[in-house]
C-alpha cells in the first residue's frame, strides 16, 4: 500500500482511539499515548506492527491517542486512516 | 450521725459568694484564622482534622495549611475524613516537610500519584467512614486541633451547614472530631451576634471562632459521580438491579436501603421508585450520602426518613434545611462498628460500585488498574459488613479495564461480605449466599457464575503486563474494624 498523504481516523472519546497517519521519508516511526499504557501499550505496539506488514506499509509515521479502545476498534481505525492516506 | 462535713473547710476551699460584675463576664470573640493558628501553636507531631463536605469546592484545609507552612511547622499528621481535587496540590506540603503523616478516607488524582510515587515516607493510612470514627471514639487517633467550615456560625460557634452563603449541608464526619479533639476551631463566612438555630456544633464543643472571606465553594459539592446517567450499559445494569431487589422481597413497607454514588447505583432508586408506587409501599429511612434523587423520594412520601451523613448535592443540603425528617446523623451513629446501634446495621439492602471485583467478590474501590491510588474507602466496607443484603453493580469492562478480574490490586470490601454482582454481562450470587441464589432461581432471575464473568472479561480486554510495584508500602489500607486488610504499594 503506497501512502500519499496525511490521514486521521477516529475520535478521542472514552474507549476509542484517534489514529494518525503520516507519510514518512524515512524508517517508521510509531507514538503511542494511550490512558492504558502500562497495561496494554505493547500489545498495541504489536497490534499495529502486524497491521502495517499486513498491508505492506513502510516509511510511515503513526500517531495514535487511545482512550482505552479494544483491539478490534484500533484494528478498524488504524486500516480507515491507511486507506486515506492511500486515497 | 456523726457529722460528714466540716463547714469551715468546705468553706475554705469553694469561697464564699463576693458579688457579681455582670460587664466583667467571659466573652468569646471572633478571630482571624492567622490569630488562631498562632494561639494553638500547631507543632512538630501535632495531629490536626479536616472534613470533606464541601468536597470539591472545599477551601479550609489549604487555608491552614498554607499558613502553617509559611510559619515553618512540621511533621505534623493531616487527618481529613476524606481528600477530594481541592486538595491536589498538597505534595506542596509534604515536599516543604510540613505534612509527614496522612489518615483519609480518599485519596485521588494528582495526591493519589504522588503518594503512589512515594513521595511521603509514612505510608497513608486509609480507614472507611465507619473505622475514622471508630479510631477516634476508641482513642486510637488523637486529633490535637479540629478544624470545621461550616456554613453559619453565631459568635460562640453554634453552627451548622446548611444556612448562609455558602452551604455543605451535613456536617457529620465532623461530629465525631468535634466531640474528641483538644481544640476546636469552627470556621465561617457568615457570623452573626444572632444565636444559630438550629445548630448541629454545640458551642460548648468550640474553642475558637473563626470568620474569613470564603469558606467553601458549594458549586463544588456536586461531583459528576452523582449525575443520573442516560448510558445504556448503566441503565441496564440499574434496571437489572432493582429486579433483583424486587424478587429478593425486600421491597416491604417500612423497608431500608442506601445506594450509593455512581452512575449504575444512583439510578437504581429511579426503578425502586416506580416498583413502589405501584406496590404502594413506603420505605422507613434512606440511609448515606443524601442525593437530590432520594429527597424527591422522601418529597413524594416513599421514604419516611433520610439519614444524612454527607450531602452530595445542593438539592440535598437544602432540604435538610427544610425537612425536619431530613436528619444530620454523625459517622459514629451512621457506621461505628463498635456502636452496636450504628444505623447500617438496620440496612436491608445498599447498591454499591466498585473499580474492581474478584473471584472471592472482593471489592477495589481505593486504586485504579495500574495500582495508582485513586479512589475512596468511604462507607462501602461498613454498608457492606451492616446490610442484610449488599449487591455491587459494575460494568464488566470499561474501555479496556476490566471490572471483574481474577483477583483485585487491592482489597477494601472482603467478598464475605458482599452478595451479589450485578454486570451489563450477568449477575453474579456469591456461593456463600444459597438463600440468595436459590431464591433468585426460584423467581428465573439468570445468574451466571464469578468465574464466567472473570472469563468474559479477559476475553474481551486480553491479559494485561503486571505492574512494576517498588518495594515501598505507600498506603495502608484498614478494615472498619482497625485490622489491616491490604498494603498499597509504590508504583514505578
Amino acid at each position: 500500500m503506497k501512502l500519499n498523504k496525511r490521514a486521521i481516523a477516529g475520535t478521542m472519546t472514552s474507549s476509542d482511539v484517534m489514529i494518525e497517519v503520516i507519510p514518512w521519508g524515512k524508517t517508521s516511526e510509531i507514538n503511542i499515548k494511550s490512558d492504558v499504557e502500562k497495561q496494554y501499550g505493547d500489545q498495541i505496539l504489536d497490534l499495529i506492527n502486524s497491521i502495517l506488514r499486513e498491508n505492506d506499509v513502510d516509511n510511515v509515521c503513526i500517531n495514535v491517542v487511545d482512550k482505552g479502545a479494544l483491539d478490534f476498534t484500533i484494528s478498524a481505525r488504524l486500516k480507515t486512516a491507511l486507506f486515506r492516506a492511500a486515497k | 450521725m456523726e457529722d460528714r462535713y466540716d463547714i469551715n473547710e468546705l468553706l475554705k476551699e469553694k469561697g464564699t459568694f463576693t458579688g457579681i460584675d455582670k460587664s466583667k463576664r467571659k466573652k468569646n470573640k471572633v478571630r482571624s484564622l492567622k490569630y488562631v493558628i498562632d494561639a494553638l501553636d500547631i507543632k512538630d507531631g501535632m495531629t490536626i482534622s479536616f472534613h470533606h463536605h464541601f468536597r470539591n469546592g472545599d477551601l479550609l484545609a489549604d487555608m491552614v495549611l498554607e499558613l502553617l507552612d509559611k510559619k515553618g511547622t512540621k511533621n505534623i499528621t493531616i487527618f481529613p475524613s476524606s481528600l477530594t481535587t481541592a486538595h491536589d496540590h498538597f505534595g506542596q506540603y509534604i515536599q516543604s516537610g510540613l505534612i509527614s503523616r496522612i489518615c483519609t478516607s480518599g485519596i485521588r488524582d494528582r495526591l493519589g500519584e504522588d503518594i503512589s510515587s512515594g513521595m511521603l515516607d509514612t505510608p497513608v493510612i486509609i480507614r472507611s467512614h465507619g473505622g475514622r470514627a471508630r479510631a477516634i471514639e476508641s482513642g486510637e487517633e488523637k486529633i490535637d486541633v479540629a478544624f470545621i467550615a461550616v456554613a453559619h456560625s453565631d459568635v460562640n460557634g453554634n453552627a451548622n451547614g446548611f444556612e448562609g452563603v455558602s452551604p455543605c449541608g451535613s456536617l457529620g464526619y465532623s461530629m465525631v472530631d468535634m466531640k474528641h479533639a483538644d481544640k476546636v476551631v469552627v470556621v465561617s463566612d457568615l457570623i452573626t451576634e444572632e444565636i444559630t438555630i438550629p445548630f448541629s456544633v454545640p458551642s460548648y464543643n468550640v474553642d475558637y471562632v473563626v470568620k474569613v472571606e470564603k469558606i467553601g465553594i458549594k458549586e463544588k459539592i456536586m461531583s459528576g459521580a452523582t449525575r443520573l446517567t442516560t448510558n445504556p450499559k448503566e441503565l441496564l445494569i440499574a434496571k437489572r438491579t432493582a429486579d433483583i431487589i424486587e424478587a429478593l422481597e425486600i421491597i416491604k413497607e417500612n423497608f431500608t436501603f442506601q445506594t450509593g454514588t455512581g452512575g449504575s447505583s444512583l439510578a437504581v432508586t429511579r426503578f425502586m421508585r416506580d416498583k413502589m408506587i405501584e406496590k404502594k409501599i413506603v420505605a422507613d429511612f434512606a440511609l448515606g450520602g443524601i442525593t437530590g434523587h432520594i429527597v424527591r423520594l422522601h418529597e413524594e412520601g416513599l421514604v419516611r426518613k433520610l439519614l444524612d451523613v454527607q450531602c452530595f448535592d445542593l438539592d440535598a443540603v437544602f432540604s435538610l434545611k427544610n425537612n425536619i425528617r431530613h436528619f444530620e446523623i454523625d459517622a459514629s451513629f451512621y457506621a461505628n462498628p463498635e456502636n452496636p446501634g450504628c444505623v447500617v446495621n438496620k440496612l436491608d439492602v445498599v447498591v454499591l460500585s466498585a473499580l474492581e471485583i474478584d473471584r472471592n467478590f472482593d471489592v477495589n474501590v481505593m486504586t485504579g488498574s495500574d495500582g495508582i491510588l485513586r479512589g475512596a474507602s468511604g462507607g462501602h466496607c461498613d454498608t457492606a459488613a451492616g446490610s442484610k443484603i449488599c449487591i455491587v453493580t459494575s460494568p464488566l469492562v470499561r474501555g479496556r479495564i476490566a471490572t471483574v478480574k481474577d483477583k483485585v490490586l487491592n482489597i477494601v470490601t472482603p467478598g464475605s461480605t458482599v452478595d451479589i454482582l450485578v454486570t451489563d454481562h450477568g449477575t453474579a450470587v456469591n456461593p456463600l449466599r444459597k438463600d440468595i441464589m436459590a431464591l433468585l432461581k426460584e423467581k428465573k432471575i439468570p445468574i451466571v457464575s464469578i468465574d464466567t464473568l472473570v472469563e468474559m472479561a479477559e476475553k474481551i480486554v486480553k491479559k494485561p503486563n503486571p505492574i512494576v510495584y517498588g518495594d515501598k508500602v505507600v498506603g495502608v489500607i484498614e478494615y472498619r474494624d482497625g485490622s489491616i486488610i491490604d498494603l498499597v504499594k509504590q508504583v514505578i
